[in-house]
C-alpha cells in the first residue's frame, strides 16, 4: 500500500506525440479518446492530468488540460473530452490514426490515506473523469486497503452522465448511485449522510473524493465539513501551461490569503485548504 | 563547408553561452520546474521569473486570456521576494547545471539598486536582466521603460551596484524603441533584450466586461513576432552592445529571423507553455541550418541579412 507521502514523489514529465487508437461517443457532447502513450500510462496517478494541444497550427495556441480517465496495460490513455469550446471540439473530432501532442502526467492527484475504510466518490458531468483512475486504483488495492466504496455520479440530465458502466465494474454495480440535477444530488447526499451515520468511522477512515463543476464541489465540500469528513476536490480551471510556470490558474488559499496554482499545487486539494 | 560541426556558442558581455537559446522570464519559473521534462543545462541560459524586493501575491484571476496565435496576460509579478529567493530558490539553481540570469523588477530606482546589490553576492546567478516594463510607483505608475531617461538612470544605478553583466529588457510600448535602447547603452548596459509583451486588451462581449482582472495585459506569442523582429532589427543597427531578441519564437525558423535581424541570442517564452521541449528543437534546428547553409558559427548570421528583394514587373 502506498503511503500519502509516496503518492507525491516527483515524476518525470513526458512530452510526446500519441496516436489515437479509438474514439467513441460516451455521453451527450462527450467523446472518449484512447491515445497510445505508454510512458504516461505507465506512471500516471489518480487525479493527474495532461496538457493536450488542440489545434493543427497556432490557433488555438495553448494546450488544454484533461484528466486521465483510465490507463490501459497496453499503453493506452483514455480521456473524456466534453465539447465545451473550440479546443475541446477540435480534440473531440480526432479519430483512430490521428496524432495528438500531449504533455504529462501533471499535477498532484488524489491521496488514498492509510487505514481507509470508506471511499466516497462524487462526480459531476464530464469532470467525473478525474475519479476514473482513483476507482481503478481502489479496485486494484481491493479490500486490503479499503472496505467499501460509495459512488455518486450525476449531471443535469441523464444523457450527460459519464462513466456509469465503467464505475459499476470498478466499484461494484450496487455501489454506484446516479443523481440527476441539483435536487438529485441533495437526495444522494441525504442518503450518504444516513449511511455515514450507520458506520462507526474514525477520523481517517472516510474520505470524500469529488470531481465536477464548481457548484457541486462547493456543495460536497460543505457536506464534508458538516459531517466532519475530510474531502479532496479536483478543481477544474483554465490553464495555459499546466507546469506551474505561467501562474495563470490560481485559486485562493483558505488560510493565509495567498494564491495556489491549480496545475502544480493541485488540481486535487483538501477542500478546506482552498476557497472554492 | 558542410560536414564540420557548426559552433553555437555565443558571448554576451563576457558571459559565454553554449548556444543562443534561452527561456524567457516568467515562462520557466526558476528553471527547476522544467527539470522534470528535460535537462535545462542544454539551454544557453535560463532567465528566472521576476524577483522583487518584497514578496508579491500577484493579480487576481483571470490573469490570462488566449487570443489568435497569442495570449494576453497580467500576472502581477507574483513571486516569493528577494530574501526568500536567496534562501529557498537560489541554492537549487546550482543543481540545474545551467547558466542562470536573474530578472529583477523594482518599483523605484532604489529598489532596482537594492536587488542588484543583494544578488551580486549570489554565485548561482551569472547576469541580471532588468524588467523595465514595471510601473514607476513614484511617477504615477507609468512604466520605467517608456522613458529613455529612466532607462538610462536605472541601468546606470544597477551597473554600479553589481559586478555581473546587466541586460536591460526593453518595453515595446514606445514610439521610438531605438531611443530607449540607446539610453540603456548610455547607462552602461552590457546588452539589451527585447521585446517584452505588447500592451493589449481583450473584451468579453457577452459579459460586456474586460477579460482580465487587470483590464490590460501583455500580448505575447506568435501574434507579435513581426513587430519584435522589426524592433530587434532597428535596435541592432543602432547600438553596439549585443541584442537578445524575443517575441513569439516557436520554431528554429522563427529564431533565425531574429538572429539574421542582428540578435546575438534569443529567448523563448510563450512557446514553453505550449510545448516545453520547443527550445531544444530550436537549438537542433539552428545547428542543422548552420551546417546546411555552410556557416561555421551562429555569430556569422549577424550581418548575413541581404538587401530587400525588389521584383521588377515584366
Amino acid at each position: 500500500m502506498l503511503s500519502e507521502c509516496d503518492d507525491q514523489r516527483p515524476q518525470e514529465i513526458y512530452e510526446i506525440e500519441g496516436v489515437v487508437t479509438a474514439a467513441s461517443a460516451v455521453a451527450a457532447d462527450c467523446m472518449e479518446l484512447t491515445i497510445q502513450a505508454p510512458e504516461i500510462a505507465g506512471s500516471c496517478r489518480p487525479g493527474q492530468f495532461l496538457m493536450v494541444k488542440c489545434a493543427e497550427g497556432q490557433d488555438p495556441l495553448l494546450p488544454r488540460p484533461f484528466t486521465v480517465y483510465q490507463t490501459e496495460a497496453n499503453g493506452g490513455v483514455r480521456l473524456l473530452v466534453g465539447k465545451v469550446g473550440r479546443g475541446s471540439r477540435w480534440l473531440a473530432d480526432r479519430r483512430a490514426g490521428d496524432r495528438v501532442h500531449l504533455t504529462g502526467p501533471l499535477g498532484r492527484g488524489f491521496v488514498i490515506p492509510a487505514g481507509l475504510r470508506l471511499a466516497v466518490l462524487v462526480g459531476g458531468g464530464t469532470g467525473a473523469a478525474a475519479l476514473g483512475l482513483l476507482a481503478l486504483e481502489l479496485n486494484r488495492r481491493g479490500r486490503a486497503c479499503h472496505q467499501s466504496v460509495w459512488t455518486a455520479l450525476g449531471a443535469h440530465t441523464r444523457a450527460q452522465c459519464v462513466g456509469i458502466d465503467d464505475f459499476r465494474v470498478l466499484c461494484g454495480a450496487d455501489r454506484v448511485h446516479v443523481w440527476i440535477t441539483r435536487m438529485g444530488l441533495e437526495e444522494e447526499l441525504a442518503r450518504l449522510s444516513a449511511y455515514l451515520g450507520e458506520g462507526d468511522y474514525g477520523e481517517d477512515q472516510v474520505r470524500i473524493f469529488a470531481a465536477g463543476p464548481l457548484g457541486m464541489l462547493r456543495r460536497v465540500s460543505r457536506f464534508a465539513k458538516e459531517h466532519k469528513v475530510a474531502c479532496q476536490v479536483s478543481v477544474e480551471t483554465r490553464m495555459a501551461c499546466g507546469l506551474g510556470v505561467c501562474q495563470s490558474c490560481i485559486c485562493k488559499e483558505a488560510h493565509g490569503g495567498g494564491y495556489m496554482l491549480v496545475c502544480s499545487d493541485g488540481p486535487v486539494f483538501d477542500s478546506q485548504a482552498v476557497v472554492l | 563547408m558542410t560536414g564540420s560541426p557548426a559552433s553555437l556558442e555565443v558571448e554576451i558581455a563576457g558571459l559565454r553561452l553554449k548556444n543562443p537559446v534561452m527561456t524567457a522570464s516568467g515562462t520557466c519559473g526558476y528553471g527547476t520546474e522544467l527539470r522534470r521534462i528535460y535537462d535545462v543545462g542544454r539551454l544557453g541560459a535560463v532567465v528566472t521569473k521576476a524577483i522583487t524586493v518584497r514578496p508579491r501575491l500577484g493579480n487576481p484571476a483571470p490573469r490570462l486570456i488566449e487570443r489568435p496565435a497569442g495570449m494576453l496576460s497580467s500576472c502581477g509579478l507574483q513571486n516569493v521576494g528577494l530574501e526568500a529567493f536567496l534562501r529557498d530558490k537560489a541554492p537549487l539553481l546550482r543543481e540545474l547545471g545551467a547558466t542562470v540570469i536573474a530578472n529583477i523588477a523594482g518599483e523605484s530606482v532604489e529598489e532596482f539598486q537594492a536587488l542588484a546589490e543583494r544578488l551580486d553576492e549570489c554565485s548561482e546567478i551569472s547576469a541580471l536582466e532588468l524588467n523595465l516594463s514595471c510601473p514607476n510607483v513614484k511617477r504615477g505608475g507609468m512604466a520605467f521603460g517608456i522613458d529613455p531617461r529612466a532607462v538610462e538612470e536605472i541601468t546606470q544605478v544597477v551597473k554600479s551596484a553589481t559586478t555581473k553583466p546587466v541586460i536591460s529588457k526593453l518595453s515595446p510600448n514606445v514610439t521610438d524603441i531605438v531611443a530607449v535602447a540607446q539610453a540603456a547603452e548610455a547607462g552602461g548596459a552590457d546588452a539589451v533584450s527585447l521585446i517584452n509583451g505588447l500592451l493589449g486588451m481583450a473584451i468579453d462581449v457577452k459579459a460586456r466586461r474586460p477579460c482580465l482582472a487587470n483590464v490590460t495585459g501583455g500580448l505575447t506569442g506568435p501574434a507579435i513576432r513581426p513587430v519584435a523582429v522589426r524592433m530587434v532589427w532597428q535596435v541592432a543597427g543602432n547600438i553596439s552592445i549585443p541584442v537578445i531578441g524575443m517575441g513569439g519564437i516557436t520554431s528554429f525558423e522563427d529564431a533565425l529571423e531574429f538572429l539574421l535581424a542582428g540578435a546575438t541570442a534569443i529567448q523563448m517564452g510563450t512557446a514553453n507553455l505550449v510545448s516545453p521541449l520547443a527550445p531544444l528543437r530550436v537549438i537542433d534546428g539552428i545547428r542543422a541550418y548552420l551546417e546546411q547553409e555552410g556557416f561555421a558559427s551562429v555569430s556569422d548570421l549577424r550581418g548575413a541579412l541581404g538587401p530587400a528583394p525588389r521584383y521588377e514587373l515584366l
